[in-house]
């Protein structure tokens, strides 16, 4: 692997997101035109990649929260039977790296590290037992159980439900 | 690793079937430690990573 060094940073205006190319043309629609503005009102956090001293997006990722409750089950329901009745969850919405850069500089590794880093420390400010994701397809899932999260259902839109617990996020942190 | 993952925004509230909320939180109850393959890819990650 030919390794480049990154920056990554919060969103703002002044990063240049107008030749971002992911392969996934909803995500490069959003990168462009739609996640600064949800980044300014707190909707989401949105996390650039640049090489530094250059404004040019090269990867990206969003942090959201979320809680998963169970259907059909009241909360004090849910608390008999699961000793919970709600999962609060850092959520990865979306993550893409340009794509001439992608599987060869680490750059997505970079993200997901940066991701994880960040979700440490949201748990250690306001809680969290892991994060969250959606994988679109079984191929998109195995690729994510490497980086350590286990599959627990199908979502609404048959998309599958992953999550990495904070403790092996943690541990992982540490021993890495 | 581009777009892996759902074109979906977020939401504040996510409801999952009681069985899927069970299995969640039976697998978040164990302790399973980080395998060789998370470990190798973080610390290519902090590679990448500039120094902070």
């Amino acid at each position: 692997m030919s390794q480049i060094i990154v920056k990554i940073a919060p969103l703002d205006p002044t990063f240049d997101r107008g030749a971002f190319r992911c392969g996934n043309d909803f995500i490069d629609r959003y990168v462009k035109k739609r996640c600064l503005g949800d980044h300014a009102l707190h909707k989401l956090r949105a996390y650039v990649a640049t090489q530094p001293d250059t404004p040019t997006v090269i990867g990206f990722y969003t942090l959201s929260l979320t809680s998963l409750k169970p259907g059909e089950t009241s909360p004090a329901e849910a608390q008999e039977k699961f000793k919970s009745w709600a999962i609060p969850l850092v959520y990865l919405g979306q993550i893409g790296v340009q794509e001439e850069y992608q599987r060869k500089h680490g750059i997505g590794s970079a993200l997901m590290t940066h991701a994880f880093e960040q979700t440490l420390r949201i748990a250690d400010i306001a809680g969290t037992y892991g994060m969250m994701l959606d994988a679109d397809n079984d191929e998109v899932a195995a690729f994510y159980e490497g980086w350590g999260f286990f599959r627990f259902g199908a979502g609404e839109e048959e998309q599958i439900k992953m999550i990495c617990p904070l403790t092996k996020i943690r541990e992982a942190l540490e021993v890495a | 690793m581009a777009a892996r993952l759902a074109e979906k925004g977020p939401d504040a509230l996510q409801t999952v079937s009681a069985e899927a909320f069970g299995r969640a939180i039976e697998e978040l109850r164990k302790h399973t430690p980080p395998s060789e393959v998370m470990l190798k890819r973080i610390a290519n990650g902090r590679k990448a990573l500039q120094e902070r």
